[in-house]
């Protein structure tokens, strides 16, 4: 039709601001700032057990690296892909159980019972992902319940495994080959397996935060995200909704495995017991306190939640009102193993009361107008235009 | 053919929405859709897109897409907007655009985690398309904005770019300038036939501004109660009795369509 030919050429609409910076959003660092802080990141994992003394100190920095990693998991499920999911647990389970198969029982190295944990809990994932993702909200929430139950049945229901109802106690290799981690010596000075076992935990959570900030910036993560917003428009944008949560669930699955399988290290004991409904609970709320679909979140959260009760447990005697044997006191006051359950709910309640987008949100904000003020007082006379960090995709690194 | 639909019948229930609609649209068409409120527009694009499950038979290039996933049907080709905006709320305008362009872009899960360079390199080439697209619609002030804090009228553009973002054969638009004003309508106009010339694209547009439609469509359809009315030029339709019945009330009506322009409102 002739009014196609003739049609003008469009002028692109002026505004008064200048032309936006463009960035290349999918990069990992953005700024100079991250990747100097990325930098220091890996050298404050190696230098913090080597020179922190404190047995007490490097197990919970241990722990709550690995609820990081499985808490991590979860928020690619949960947090951008947006399903309900109490089981995370049962696979961190599977992935415990694995590495004592792999790495207890079978001795194998540690590049193959580690990779095998991931792999283990991602199976057992895709095993039952297509039954999950099938529902909606509350019977996702009742499925992941039953997960739990039938989880728990078959661990204790294979004692070659996993010892039962008493547990299982196994001593895997944390060799590379040119260097151990479980007996680590540098310059000389021999560390303690604890000690160089956080090291490997906090690698491993570090290469795969890197992995999952990949991905929520590429394709695969707007998908989730897409998913997680508006399913149909999604669908007609061409994305395979059903599939992309299919791998989002397997995703969360690994990384519990993972998780399980450096658990599993740092206990050298584990039992069926504790990969239940209260481990499930702790990393969703993890997840949710730290911020549901955050960069940061699952290690912010972790951090909280699962050191307070620990704190609690171990300087109970100096906190009043907890009691750490309640029974026999005779005195009124909170008992010790109940802390933890009372911190979960007053943290949940007071996130989604007042920052429902969680505390990694609070400190991003807080350390975005410190490097703010910072950069003012640096450059007084001159006025800044500070890039405005926008809270979109990918946008709380 | 572009696209040939053919008995086309569609019921919820008791109610038909669409019955025996059969029409076709050639390559590089600019192709109109008029009819009252509940004609049947929208679950006729629901159709095309894969949403609902019909009867008849519906093809694009020859290929039948009744059956097929709404992903499979994006897949051939064919993209559309939404009447009430399909938008990613928390997503920025560049993410939605993004969004849009899936299908254009290589690299999955593992090898984003990965970093391997071609997925990142479809990446960046996808971002500068979408640069070029938001220029082209005049949205580079929204660039990095959450789309749910935008205007209406804003998000209705972020719409179209998401839909052309895919680069389709076959573009579908519901009402794409319901609320806009004459002037926004007419920027709409204006990048609609920019785009559809740069792009090759063959356009299906649902709209209610007769004089807007009757304007840049080459040929139009007229649908009421799911039934087709007429399909013809728009000097065709302007006369095609049926219609002016239909749409603007009485025959009389069309010299005087000041009282209830959609005759019916919602029924
Ligand atoms: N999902 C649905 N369930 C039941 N009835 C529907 C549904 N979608 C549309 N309809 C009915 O089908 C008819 C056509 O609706 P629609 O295609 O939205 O009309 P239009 O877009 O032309 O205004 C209306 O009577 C409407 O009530
Ligand atoms: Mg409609």
């Amino acid at each position: 039709m002739a009014l196609t030919e003739t049609a003008p050429r469009l002028r692109p609409v002026r505004t008064g601001q200048p032309p936006a910076r463009r960035r290349d959003d999918s990069r990992l660092c953005r700024t100079r700032t991250q990747r100097i802080l990325l930098a220091v990141a890996f050298v404050a994992i190696v230098a913090f057990p080597l020179s922190v003394e404190s047995a007490f100190l490097i197990s919970l920095t241990g722990t709550i690296g690995i609820f990081a990693l499985a808490a991590l998991g979860l928020n690619i499920l949960s947090g951008y892909a947006g399903q309900i999911s109490l089981a995370q647990s049962i696979f961190v389970g599977i992935g415990a159980f694995a590495g004592v198969a792999l790495g207890g029982l079978a001795e194998l190295p540690l590049l193959v019972w580690l990779p095998g944990t991931f792999v283990a809990g991602g199976l057992a994932a895709a095993l039952v992902a297509p039954l999950t993702l099938r529902l909606k909200g509350v019977f996702q929430i009742v499925l992941s319940l039953a997960l739990i139950f039938v989880g728990h049945y078959a661990f204790i229901n294979l004692p070659a495994l996993t010892g039962g109802n008493g547990g299982i106690s196994a001593t895997p290799s944390l060799s590379l080959g040119f260097i151990d981690f479980g007996e680590l010596t540098v310059a000389g000075m021999r560390y303690s397996y604890e000690q160089g076992l956080f090291i490997l935990i906090w690698l491993v959570l570090a290469a795969s935060m890197i992995a999952v900030v990949n991905m929520h910036r590429t394709r695969f993560g707007r998908a989730l995200v897409a998913v997680r917003e508006a399913e149909t428009a999604a669908e007609i944008a061409g994305i395979n909704a059903a599939r992309v949560k299919v791998q989002a669930f397997v995703l969360a699955g690994a990384f519990a495995g993972l998780a399980g399988g450096l658990l599993m290290a740092q206990l050298r004991y584990v039992q069926a017991e504790q990969f239940g409904i209260n481990m499930g609970l702790e990393l969703l709320i993890i997840v949710v306190v730290g911020g549901l679909g955050t960069t940061w979140g699952p290690v912010v959260g972790a951090a909280v939640i699962s050191s307070i009760p620990v704190l609690a447990t171990q300087y109970a005697e100096h906190i009043p009102f907890l009691q750490a044997d309640f029974s026999q006191s005779g005195e009124i006051g909170i008992p010790v193993g109940q802390v933890g359950l009372l911190i979960y709910g007053l943290a949940l309640v007071l996130v989604m009361v007042f920052e429902p987008r969680g505390l990694s949100h609070i400190f991003g904000a807080g350390g975005r107008s410190l490097l703010r003020l910072a950069r003012r007082a640096r450059t007084t006379s001159e006025p800044v235009l500070v890039p405005q960090p926008h809270a979109h995709l990918g946008g709380k690194a | 053919m572009m696209l040939r639909v053919e008995a086309l019948t569609l019921s919820f229930g008791g109610v038909r929405a669409l019955n025996e609609v059969g029409f076709e649209v050639a390559e590089g068409e600019f192709f109109g859709i008029l009819g009252p409120n509940g004609a049947g527009k929208t679950s006729l694009f629901n159709c095309l897109s894969g949403l609902v499950a019909p009867t008849g038979s519906v093809t694009v290039e020859g290929t039948e897409l009744l059956g097929r996933r709404p992903h499979e049907i994006a897949e051939l080709g064919v993209a559309r907007t939404f009447q009430n905006l399909g938008l990613f709320g928390s997503m920025s305008v560049t993410g939605n655009i993004l969004v849009g362009a899936h299908r254009q872009i290589s690299g999955g899960a593992l090898s984003a985690a990965l970093r391997w360079p071609r997925t990142f390199r479809s990446e960046r080439q996808a971002r500068e398309r979408a640069d070029e697209l938001i220029d082209l619609l005049g949205l580079g002030a929204y660039r990095d904005a959450t789309v749910d804090t935008l205007p209406y009228g804003i998000r209705k553009r972020v719409e179209i770019a998401k839909a052309v973002a895919s680069g389709p054969k076959l573009l579908l638009l519901d009402e794409p300038v319901a609320g806009m004003n004459h002037e926004e309508t007419d920027q709409f106009v204006e990048f609609v036939l920019e785009l559809k010339a740069r792009m090759g694209l063959t356009i299906v547009m649902i709209e209610h501004d007769v004089p807007m439609v009757m304007r840049i469509s080459d040929r139009i359809l007229a649908l009421d109660f799911g039934e087709v009315i007429g399909v013809g030029t728009p000097e065709e339709i302007r006369h095609n009795e049926r219609f002016i019945s239909a749409y603007l009330g009485t025959p009389a009506g069309a010299d005087a369509p000041a009282e209830p322009q959609l005759h019916g409102g919602n029924r």
